[in-house]
């Protein structure tokens, strides 16, 4: 039972990193929290649905979910958030709200309300791990997760625009007098981060299903997760994601499967209040 | 000084504004109802409570496709003493609260006669109480045997209660497949509580024991801990109340996990093409108790699947059941005319042949036809004891 | 001499005013506008709490809807299983979640910003997975049902006897009034003046020597009340309550009322609870598009009039200010400059 529930816990929570990634892109670059974020999770799983159900082969279905939610994030910047550079912090974060409802409720327009199992070609398998029962297309979902990571950290390190978007998140204005495009530095960022929260999305599309709120409770995690990690820490929020996933698994398991949620929570209140700069990151003085 | 001036005088400016809109809404719906009592010889008006949105939203399209070709056959037949019925369609979210915000409307702005819906127990125990008052007939699809204690003349229920099902279900179980420990996991509403209550008072009758319980809310897609309990108490087979959505995915993920026993359901909740679609192989060989067969070869079905094809719609078993709720009441009404009282004591010794067999009520406004138990095999529903 | 026959004309007015409030249930035969006219009113007390910590003190909070589901199973709980009336379990309410306001306050509002914000909405899911859990007492996703009405008033010329909305709508007026004045009051206080430093610059404010947190702490407490009392009115007044209707979709619906009336403005919550209801209201016979209309309703108004709709009239009015500033003043140029701060953001 302990294995079992390690195994949901860490397919969990590789999801809820790669969740935690779009929210501390964009935390990074604009301070602030994108609520529609779960909307592009949402999305993504819906697009990849519909052109598997048009014929397209597994791969092709599940990258073109992925560009089409990082088209999703980009939109939305460019849309409404760019317009809103200015505006208080709390315009932007009701607007973040207004945009994700306008998305889930186009999504029950366009798709209908009733859930629906996205294929995958791994789930009917599953494979014997020293004894263990586990489904091939969980661990398909952290192979995956392993492979963004990756990718990831050699984009932000190794790449011209990677260091770009590392800039950015030090300092906005100083990254456009040292001649670099911010609103490039900003679309970017969002397609990243909406390209990795679709990729979630259609992870879990074949084990949870597809449907049009499915992003709010995964929104939720994520941004925990990010929290957790520390705001902005791209690294920590995997980690944290793990953890959380990991947690939240064994206390739905020993305490009560009704608070799964609640744990999230929870630990999302305790680290604000003990540790606002995450579990790995550094103290920073505010400037005042 | 506790107002300023202009702040005030606004205040009460825009309180008297919103006064003579709403005034001149209502004496204007006065008017429009005034009109309406001289078509009201051409329509009867009917409220359909059921959730539109949500998660259970599929639900409530195919109450709302049965009601529609219902009516639609009845109004090409001439309709109801001459007039037309009419829908009114109003989503109450699967949630009580809505439902009976939503029920209030309809019966209060929209003037409807009678309610079909809901489709879940505790929206529908909510909004009874509204339809109670203002003395419409609600024929309702909850399973919950709740209902049967509730002192409300008005109420009546379509399908059968979960005190029928519960124990035919269970005695297959024991007779047929020597079932003897059986864990169950349902939802924590109304309807899983009180179907899982009546199911430990039956096991005791027919020689099983519920060795564990566990819940879940509506809603949730992760039963992967539940199930992981419900594996170490190794069961010889697992009781889910639920609705397809649920079946399907707890279906699914006790394969994942590993936990491969026979599975089935107390009622009919689940009888969807949906269920197959998104269970596939896992819900193969799920056994569960129905009131209907959509394979059946009587007049009333024929007729329905005719209808179905002509129009367009997926004959599903929750179309056909609201098909028959909307015939039913269409019948109450001709026999009952314009009194409330008549119509419902027209609908308590109605006796017509539907596409779930006969529809008759018992003074608890109950059915008692007696239900099959269904099996899924290759893909299709089929019968395995009548 | 001019001043009291002003004053005059306000008392007059103010009499005129309340009895055409309360005509209104003469005028609407129609029990389903009642019944929408006295949701507005449950709102607008849970506007103006909220407005009192986001619109004056200047802390964002996303959880206020717990504080609404609150007192409303409060009420609930008491009502049914120990059959208190509504006069007990109002202020019991009240008092309840004046303190758990209290505690979320002091626990929370050291924080600032965004973290202020997450800090709520964890806690508003928190509380909403407890009435969701918690099946023994608040009945799980059932709710409770069978909440009585509150008992019969008699006041001589007429008398409520509660059994259908119009008879709701005099109490709650009553309450809103009430919840009106006190806002007024407080806000023109000492202490509700500190809340507004606070709120334009919480540096200057403590350098001015205001105990900033301390501050910050019974506005939540007071805004946590409001929510409270208005929850225990809504469950008398709908007699059933279920856990969905307390969720963070309820504590978004409650900000972006504030905000589409405008922040800092009793009028705005008003105007904000009153439209936005009837907006949702409307939209019901589509309900398919309800939502996604309403959300685009609020994208555009944060986009382009961040003030809400107190912003435009402010707006506007300053405008025709300025012209007639213009007109008296012989000479001045025809040209109104009007600073644009009404519409656009800070």
């Amino acid at each position: 039972m302990i294995v079992d529930q390690l195994i949901n816990g860490i397919v969990l929570g590789s999801v809820y990193a790669l969740m935690a990634i779009g929210y501390t892109m964009v935390w990074n670059v604009l301070r602030f929290i994108n609520f529609a974020h779960g909307e592009v999770y949402m999305g993504g799983a819906f697009v990849a649905l519909t052109t598997m159900y048009l014929g397209a082969p597994v791969w092709l279905a599940y990258s073109c979910g992925m560009l089409s939610g990082a088209l999703l994030g980009y939109l939305m910047e460019k849309l409404v958030y760019k317009k809103m550079r200015t505006a208080p912090k709390l315009n932007l974060l009701i607007a973040a709200i207004g945009i994700a409802i306008v998305l889930q409720n186009s999504a029950q327009l366009i798709w209908g309300a009733s859930p629906e199992r996205l294929a995958s070609p791994f789930l009917a398998n599953n494979v014997n791990i020293g004894g263990m029962m586990v489904n091939q297309h969980y661990i398909f979902i952290i192979i995956v997760t392993i492979i963004v990571m990756f990718l990831l950290e050699f984009f932000m390190n190794r790449t011209l625009m990677g260091k770009a978007v590392q800039a950015a998140s030090q300092n906005i204005q100083a990254t456009e007098l040292m001649g670099i495009n911010a609103n490039k530095v900003i679309s970017i960022t969002f397609a990243i981060g909406s390209g990795v929260g679709a990729l979630a999305g259609i992870l879990v599309g074949p084990v949870f299903l597809v449907f049009p709120t499915m992003g709010v409770f995964a929104g939720l995690k994520g941004f925990t997760a990010s929290v957790m990690g520390g705001m902005g820490n791209i690294p920590g929020a995997m980690v944290a994601g793990l953890m959380l996933g990991v947690l939240e698994s064994f206390a739905a398991g020993f305490i009560s499967s009704g608070y799964r949620d609640a744990v999230a929570m929870v630990i999302l209140l305790a680290i604000l209040l003990l540790r606002p700069q995450g579990i790995f990151g550094k103290v920073v003085a505010e400037k005042v | 000084m506790i107002f300023g001036k202009t702040k005030f005088n606004g205040c009460i400016a825009f309180f008297m504004a919103l006064t003579l809109i709403l005034a001149g809404c209502s004496s204007e719906d006065g008017s429009s109802s005034k009109a309406e009592a001289s078509d009201k010889s051409e329509s009867i008006r009917v409220g359909l409570q059921a959730p539109m949105t949500g998660d259970n939203a599929q639900y409530g399209q195919d109450m709302k496709n049965g009601v529609d070709l219902a009516f639609k056959k009845i109004n090409a037949e001439g309709g109801v003493n001459g007039k037309k019925l009419e829908l009114v369609v109003g989503d109450d979210k699967a949630t009580p609260s809505e439902a009976v915000a939503v029920v209030n409307k309809m019966i209060m702005n929209d003037n409807v006669k009678a309610i079909i819906g809901g489709y879940n127990s505790s929206p529908t125990l909510a909004a009874q109480e509204v339809s109670k008052n203002a003395k419409a007939l609600h024929v309702h699809m909850g399973a919950s045997p709740e209902f049967t204690t509730l002192d409300n003349d008005y109420l009546y229920r379509i399908i059968l209660t979960g005190q029928v099902y519960v124990p035919a279900v269970l005695k297959y179980m024991a007779e047929e497949k020597g079932i003897k420990k059986i864990a169950s996991i349902y939802e924590n509403t109304d309807y899983g509580i009180t179907m899982s209550d009546s199911a430990r008072k039956a096991a005791e009758s027919v020689g099983v024991e519920f060795i564990a319980t566990e819940t879940y809310n509506p809603g949730d897609k992760n039963f992967s801990s539940q199930l992981s309990k419900i594996k170490k108490m190794k069961p010889d087979a697992v009781m889910i109340v639920g609705l397809y959505n649920e079946v399907a995915l707890i279906a699914q993920q006790a394969k994942q996990a590993g936990l491969d026993v026979q599975f089935f359901s107390p009622d009919d909740s689940m009888y969807s093409e949906q269920l197959i679609e998104l269970g596939g192989d896992a819900v193969e060989n799920h056994i569960f108790a129905s009131m209907i067969n959509m394979e059946m070869d009587t007049e009333a079905m024929n007729e329905f699947i005719k209808l179905s094809e002509e129009n367009n719609i997926e004959p599903e078993a929750n179309t056909a059941i609201a098909y028959d709720a909307a015939l039913a009441l269409a019948k109450a009404f001709e026999e009952g005319g314009d009194s409330p009282e008549k119509v419902r004591d027209a609908m308590a010794k109605i006796q017509m042949e539907g596409t779930t067999g006969l529809i008759q009520f018992d003074e608890d406004g109950e059915r008692s036809n007696a239900p099959m138990i269904m099996q899924v095999k290759d893909q299709k529903f089929i019968i395995i004891q009548e | 001499m001019e001043h009291i026959r002003k004053l005059g004309y306000r008392r007059l007015g103010l009499l005129i005013g309340v009895i055409a409030l309360l005509m209104i249930p003469l005028g609407i035969t129609n029990p389903y506008f009642m019944y929408v006219i006295n949701l507005i009113l449950i709102y607008i007390l849970l506007v103006l709490g909220l407005d009192l910590i986001v619109g004056y003190t200047g802390q964002v909070s996303i959880g206020h809807g717990a504080f609404f589901g609150i007192g409303a199973y409060i009420a609930a709980i008491f009502s049914t299983k120990l059959g208190l009336s509504f006069w007990f379990t109002l202020p019991i309410a009240i008092l309840a979640t004046a303190i758990i306001g209290f505690i979320i306050g002091f626990i929370g509002l050291k924080l600032i910003e965004e973290y202020l914000v997450m800090a709520t909405l964890a806690f508003g899911t928190i509380i909403w997975l407890v009435f969701l859990n918690w099946t023994d007492v608040t009945g799980g996703p059932m709710g409770i049902a069978l909440i009585p009405s509150p008992p019969a008033m008699n006041f001589g010329i007429f008398q409520l006897s509660f059994t259908q909305y119009a008879d709701y709508y005099p109490l709650l007026l009553f309450f809103v009034i009430v919840a009106i004045i006190f806002t007024k009051l407080l806000i023109n206080s000492g202490f509700g003046r500190a809340c507004t430093a606070i709120r334009d610059d919480e540096l200057a404010a403590q350098s001015m020597g205001i105990p900033v947190f301390r501050t910050k702490v019974v506005m939540f407490t007071i805004s946590a009340a409001y929510c409270g009392a208005a929850g225990t009115l809504y469950a008398h007044f709908i007699h059933v309550v279920s856990p969905e209707t307390f969720n963070f979709t309820m504590s978004v619906t409650i900000l972006t009322m504030v905000m589409i009336g405008g922040q800092g403005s009793i009028i705005g919550a008003v105007l904000g609870a009153s439209l936005l209801t009837i907006f949702s209201e409307a939209l019901r016979a589509t309900p398919e598009l309800r939502m996604l209309i309403y959300g685009l309703l609020i994208v555009i108004m944060m986009m382009f009039f961040p003030r809400g709709i107190m912003g435009i009239i402010n707006y506007y009015r300053k405008q025709i200010e300025k012209r007639a500033l213009l007109k008296k003043m012989k000479g001045a140029k025809a040209t109104v400059d009007v600073k644009k701060e009404g519409l656009g953001y800070e």
